[in-house]
């Protein structure tokens, strides 16, 4: 039995609430490195209040950054470079970039328009000013056209944009708090729990640099991609150059298809689900197999079936979903 | 370990915190059979923060609940009670994962309001501090400066914040966080001092 008194609940967030500020000003020192582990480890709910207390911090500053964009439209509206502007000169190069999307945050924003689709649909949006959206399954944007700027919110899921040229009116997505623009170009942008990447298949695009790096902006050309926000909270996530032929295969899904090159059977189990009810139900060591080719996003039997054959596997209907095993 | 927690913050904040307020509702409304919800939710983030990848996780905040849930389940098994009317609990928050989202849109500048009311209620210093780190930016020897104030309280005074933020998201259900509290076997805590 533990004999130092047990904290209660509201003092466990306090000292959690410490250290994170601590780490918010400045690098821990190596002893207080190891203060922080010894704490953690004496008790699940300390580190559940830590997470708690980093994510907190995480939040503020994205409702902050809202907000600073805000200011500057606000400013540019009543028409005088201000004071206030200069404050928050941090954050400018992705506000000026951004000024629009705070429009989203205020009621007198004009009326946005969403669009979605199910799982299994996929759906292209013709844009007011020529521009086309294709929507992949299970994804959802709103679009607002603005006089200056054309603002998209990637709410969920996937989006391949070909942008109109219009330089005067900059076409912007957002996602996540994410802010990506393109003049005229044609790329997509993906959320998931993971976070926010782009891919570029023609022009190029720019998009705001990963938090670590601070608030500035960089460019993505044609035939690349890069994750823009990352939940697993790598510093710098790797930008990763793609010939034409990978590209294609990234965004098959255009044409309704899904294609694998030495994928695992249970990445291409998850993202058949994408598509999906049925799921694709499969032992481990099954899940390990590799699949190459080009099938059908909307039909998960025909590929059971083909791998079935290709990879020498039983498969076996159920009530559960389509259940793919070794045979014997 | 707390290099998993500061992979997953980024995540937490943007999938799980939001909703903590709501679980807790849930769980309020529920048999939390005499388990402190503080305790199961300051558990079930710990939990989340274990998880090897969140990736399949597209419902969070039904998630999240029922991480709280079956934390509960797991007590009780510790506990060995077998309580009769669970079952028609877990079926309520079944229930209660359906219930729409709120909307994203309004939520926004609804949440800054109520984060910046929060620190509001913060000593004056407090709130400085809070302004020119989180706001403004600067940095600690910055806010040091500009406040005559050593680079140790700028910690303290900004660890004040984020504590307050941490109780906004708790729903402010827990009361007085500020009064010294007694621990179970009636020593009052130093929570301050480490």
């Amino acid at each position: 039995m533990d004999m130092r008194a047990k904290l209660t609940s509201a003092e466990i967030d306090r000292i959690a609430a410490n250290w994170a500020a601590r780490e918010d000003l400045r690098p821990l020192d190596p002893g207080e490195e190891q203060a922080l582990d010894a704490w953690l480890a004496e008790d699940n709910r300390h580190l559940g209040a830590y997470g708690k207390a980093r994510a907190v911090l995480e939040r503020a500053a994205r409702l902050h950054d809202e907000t600073a964009i805000a200011d500057t439209v606000d400013d540019a509206e009543e028409n005088h470079p201000t004071r206030r502007r200069m404050m928050i000169s941090v954050a400018a190069s992705a506000a000026a970039m951004a000024a629009g999307v705070a429009l989203f945050m205020r009621n007198t924003a004009p009326a946005e328009k969403h669009f979605s689709t199910g799982r299994g649909e996929i759906r292209s949006v013709p844009l007011e000013d020529g521009s086309t959206v294709m929507l992949n399954t299970a994804s959802e944007i709103a679009v607002l056209f603005l006089p200056e700027q054309r603002i998209i919110r990637l709410l969920a899921g996937e989006a391949f944009f070909q942008v109109a040229k219009d330089a005067t009116r900059p076409f912007l997505v957002q996602s996540a708090g994410r802010i990506v623009q393109a003049v005229g170009t044609a790329f997509s942008v993906r959320r998931t729990n993971e976070g926010v990447g782009v891919m570029v298949r023609e022009g190029r695009i720019r998009y705001e640099r990963h938090k670590e790096t601070g608030t500035s902006s960089a460019f993505l050309f044609a035939n690349a991609e890069t994750e823009i926000l990352d939940y697993q909270g790598n510093a710098q996530p790797a930008l990763q150059h793609r010939s034409g032929a990978e590209m294609d295969r990234m965004l098959a899904w255009l044409d309704d298809k899904i294609v694998f090159d030495e994928t695992t059977l249970g990445e291409a189990a998850a993202e058949f689900h994408r598509y999906n009810e049925t799921p694709l139900l499969m032992t481990p060591q099954v899940r390990k197999l590799r699949v190459s080719g080009r099938y059908s996003a909307g039909d998960p039997e025909a590929f059971a079936q083909a791998i079935a054959v290709i990879l020498d596997l039983k498969v076996e209907r159920t009530a559960q979903g389509i259940e793919i095993s070794n045979k014997n | 370990m707390k290099d998993d927690a500061r992979r997953r913050a980024a995540w937490l904040a943007d999938a799980i915190l939001p909703h903590e307020p709501w679980v807790r509702r849930q769980l309020r409304r529920g048999n939390t059979l005499g388990y402190e919800i503080d305790d199961i939710v300051q558990e079930a983030y710990a939990r989340l923060i274990m998880l090897d990848s969140v990736a399949h996780i597209t419902n969070p905040r039904a998630y999240f609940l029922q991480v709280a849930r079956s934390l509960i389940l797991q007590y009780l098994r510790r506990a060995r009670v077998v309580p009769i009317d669970l079952a028609s609990d877990i079926d309520a928050i079944d229930e209660a994962a359906n219930e729409p989202l709120p909307d994203r849109q309004v939520q926004g500048q609804q949440e800054l309001d109520r984060l910046m009311n929060a620190i509001s209620t913060l000593p004056p210093r407090c709130q400085e501090v809070y302004r020119l780190r989180k706001i403004e930016g600067l940095s600690q020897r910055q806010v040091a400066e500009r406040l005559m104030i050593s680079e140790s309280n700028v910690e303290k005074h900004l660890g004040r914040g984020v504590e307050r933020i941490m109780l906004l998201y708790s729903n402010d259900q827990r009361s007085h966080s500020n009064d010294p509290k007694m621990s179970p076997d009636g020593h009052a805590c130093k929570a301050h001092k480490r």
